[in-house]
C-alpha cells in the first residue's frame, strides 16, 4: 500500500513539473514585447 | 559574434540600463550555462549524499522515497514563483532587488541580509561536505588520521581554490559549470549501473524504498520524518544562482527563468533515481546510520573497498564543482547589494576587477565569511565536545532557513504589490504562469513557513539561536545606520544615461585593451 502511495507521489511531482513547464512555455511563446513594461519600482510609480 | 547575439546583447544591456545599472559584468553565459550553475549548486551528489545519513537516521529508507518527492513537489512551486520574478526583474541583486522595488528599500535590505546569511551557510555547508568526504580519502592516501582539525584545514584549502578560480574569470567558471552538469549526470549513471549489477547480495525489493515507520532516532516517527526532510530540503537550495548570474546571461528574461525551474526539475528526477538505487542496495541500515558516514558505508558495503573508493572520489569532485558554483552565486549577490551601498565597506565589495571583470573582492569576502561560520562551530565544539548535532546539520539548517525565508520575502511582496495594483499584468516577463501564478505563490509561502519551523526544532536548535543572533545584529545595524543612510536600488534610477554609458565604455575599453595585448 505504501509503495503505491509513494509511486503516486512521485508521479504527482512529475505531473506538476510538466504542467508548470507547459504553462510557462505558453507564456514565453505568446509574449508581446509591446505590451510589456519594465517594473522599476512601486515608489517610482506612485 | 553573430548578428543575432549582438542584437540580443544590446537589448539585454538596455533592459539592465532601465534599472539604472551599467553592464559591468561580462555577459557571456548561454541558457545551458545558466541552468548548469543552479544544477551544480543544487548538486544531488552533495546535499542528498552528505546528508544521506541524516535522512536515513531519522526517516529510515522511506525518507528517500517519500521525503525526496514530497520536498521536490513544493520546491518546484517555489522555483516557479522565483522564475516569474527573475523574468520580470532581471537584475543580479535578484531577491534583494525584487523585494526592494516590489515594496521598499528596507524590505530589500532585510531580504538581502537574510539571503546573505543563507549564502554563507550554503557555501560553508557545501565546501565542508567536500572536506568531510575528501579528508578520509586523503588520509588513506597520505597515511594520517582524519580529525575535526584536518577536516577544517581541507575545508580552508577547498575554499581558497574556489576563491581563486572565481577570481580569474566567469568564462572558466562557466565552462567548469557546464562540465559539472554533465559530470553529475555521468556519476549518477555510473552509480546506478554499478549498484544494479555489482551490489553484493543484490538489490532490495522496491517496497523497501517506501518503507515508513522505521526511525533510528528516539523520536516518534512522524516528528523524526519531518526532521529528516532537511536532507532533501537542503539539496534543493541555491537555485537562485541563475538569478544572481542574470547580468552575465544572454536573453536572461527567458533563459534565467528556465534555469531556475529546470535545475530543480532535473535534480528531482536524477536525484530520485540515484537515491532509489543507493537505498535499495542497503543490507544493513543500522550499521549505516551508526557509521561515521552512511553514504560511504552503504557504497563500500555494496561495491567493495576499491570500487567504492573510486565512486567516492567521483562524488567528492562533484561536490567540489558544487562549491565552485556557490561561491560564484554568493559573490554576485554581494556585488549587487554593495553597488547600492547596503553593506559595510560596500565600495570595496562592489568593485569589479578590470582585468577579469569579476567581483574579485566580493569573491574573497564570500570565502572569508564561509570559513568564519565553520570556524565558529569548530570553536563551540572544542569547548563543548558532547554536542548532539553535527557541524554539517548546523550549517545546512542555517542555509535552508536563511535562503528559504529570503526566497519567500519577494514572493510575498509580489502578491502584496499585485493586490495593491502596483505590480500588474504588463509587468510580468515572458516566463509567467498566468492565472496559476497566485495559487502557486500562496502554496510556496505556506511551504516556506512550514519548513523554516521544521528545520530549527531540536536537535537543530543551535541553528535557530545562530539565526536569531544574526537577526538581532541586523536590527542593530539597521536602526544604527542603514535606516537613514541606505538608499536602495531606487538611488540607481537617479543616475543619468550618460553616466551609465561612460561606465560601460570604460569596461569595454579595458576589454579591448586586454584583447589587444593578448593578440
Amino acid at each position: 500500500m505504501t509503495t503505491v502511495l509513494g509511486l503516486l507521489l512521485v508521479l504527482l511531482t512529475l505531473v506538476v513539473g510538466i504542467a508548470i513547464s507547459v504553462k510557462a512555455n505558453q507564456g514565453v511563446r505568446s509574449f508581446d514585447h509591446d505590451k510589456h513594461e519594465s517594473f522599476i519600482g512601486s515608489n517610482r510609480q506612485q | 559574434m553573430s548578428v543575432d547575439k549582438s542584437r540580443q546583447l544590446l537589448e539585454d544591456k538596455h533592459d539592465l540600463n532601465k534599472f539604472g545599472y551599467a553592464q559591468e559584468l561580462l555577459r557571456d553565459m548561454g541558457g545551458f550555462s545558466n541552468f548548469a550553475i543552479s544544477f551544480s549548486i543544487i548538486s544531488i551528489l552533495t546535499g542528498a549524499v552528505s546528508l544521506y545519513g541524516h535522512g536515513l537516521y531519522y526517516g529510515g529508507p522511506g525518507m528517500m522515497g517519500f521525503g525526496w518527492a514530497l520536498v521536490a513537489l513544493f520546491v518546484l512551486l517555489v522555483a516557479a514563483s522565483m522564475s516569474e520574478l527573475a523574468s520580470a526583474i532581471p537584475t543580479a541583486g535578484a531577491i534583494y532587488h525584487w523585494a526592494a522595488i516590489l515594496a521598499n528599500k528596507r524590505w530589500g535590505w532585510y531580504a538581502a541580509w537574510i539571503n546573505l546569511i543563507g549564502q554563507i551557510g550554503i557555501v560553508a555547508g557545501i565546501d565542508y561536505s567536500v572536506a568531510l568526504f575528501a579528508d578520509p580519502l586523503l588520509s588513506a592516501v597520505f597515511g594520517y588520521t582524519s580529525t575535526e582539525t584536518s577536516i577544517l584545514i581541507v575545508f580552508g584549502i577547498v575554499l581558497l581554490l574556489h576563491g581563486f578560480l572565481n577570481h580569474v574569470g566567469i568564462r572558466i567558471v562557466a565552462r567548469l559549470n557546464d562540465f559539472s552538469a554533465w559530470y553529475h549526470i555521468a556519476v549518477v549513471a555510473i552509480l546506478i549501473v554499478s549498484l544494479s549489477f555489482f551490489t553484493k547480495g543484490g538489490l532490495q525489493p522496491i517496497d523497501y524504498l517506501f518503507q515508513v515507520g522505521q526511525t533510528f532516532s528516539d523520536k516518534p516517527y512522524a516528528l523524526a520524518f519531518l526532521i529528516g526532510l532537511l536532507q532533501a530540503q537542503w539539496t534543493f537550495t541555491g537555485y537562485d544562482a541563475s538569478a544572481h548570474t542574470i547580468e552575465e546571461t544572454v536573453h536572461p528574461r527567458v533563459r534565467a527563468a528556465w534555469g531556475i525551474f529546470t535545475s530543480v526539475a532535473f535534480s528531482f528526477v536524477f536525484g530520485f533515481i540515484m537515491l532509489a538505487f543507493v537505498t535499495l542496495s542497503i543490507h544493513d541500515a543500522a550499521g549505516a546510520v551508526s557509521s561515521d558516514n552512511a553514504f560511504i558505508y552503504v557504497i563500500s558495503q555494496a561495491l567493495g573497498g576499491t570500487f567504492g573508493t573510486i565512486v567516492l572520489w567521483m562524488v567528492t569532485f562533484a561536490m567540489f564543482f558544487c562549491g565552485l558554483s556557490s561561491v560564484t552565486s554568493f559573490s554576485r549577490m554581494m556585488y549587487a547589494f554593495s553597488r547600492d551601498y547596503g553593506m559595510p565597506l560596500s565600495r570595496y565589495w562592489g568593485k569589479i576587477s578590470k582585468k577579469y571583470r569579476t567581483p574579485a573582492m566580493a569573491i574573497w569576502l564570500a570565502v572569508v565569511l564561509s570559513f568564519a561560520l565553520a570556524l565558529f562551530d569548530y570553536v563551540v565544539k572544542t569547548y563543548n565536545p558532547n554536542t548532539e548535532y553535527t557541524t554539517l546539520a548546523f550549517l545546512t539548517a542555517v542555509s535552508v532557513v536563511g535562503l528559504y525565508v529570503a526566497y519567500g520575502i519577494p514572493i510575498y511582496l509580489k502578491l502584496r504589490a499585485e493586490s495593491k495594483g502596483v505590480f500588474q499584468r504588463k509587468h510580468y516577463g515572458p516566463w509567467n504562469l498566468g492565472k496559476w501564478s497566485k495559487p502557486i505563490n500562496v502554496i510556496s509561502l505556506i511551504w516556506i513557513i512550514f519548513i523554516s519551523i521544521i528545520m530549527v526544532i531540536p536537535p537543530n536548535q543551535n541553528a535557530a539561536y545562530a539565526l536569531a543572533g544574526m537577526f538581532i545584529l541586523l536590527m542593530i545595524m539597521d536602526f544604527a545606520y542603514y535606516k537613514k543612510h541606505f538608499e536602495g536600488p531606487q538611488a540607481a534610477l537617479k543616475r543619468s544615461v550618460e553616466e551609465i554609458l561612460r561606465q560601460e565604455q570604460e569596461y569595454e575599453r579595458n576589454e579591448d585593451e586586454r584583447h589587444g595585448h593578448s593578440l
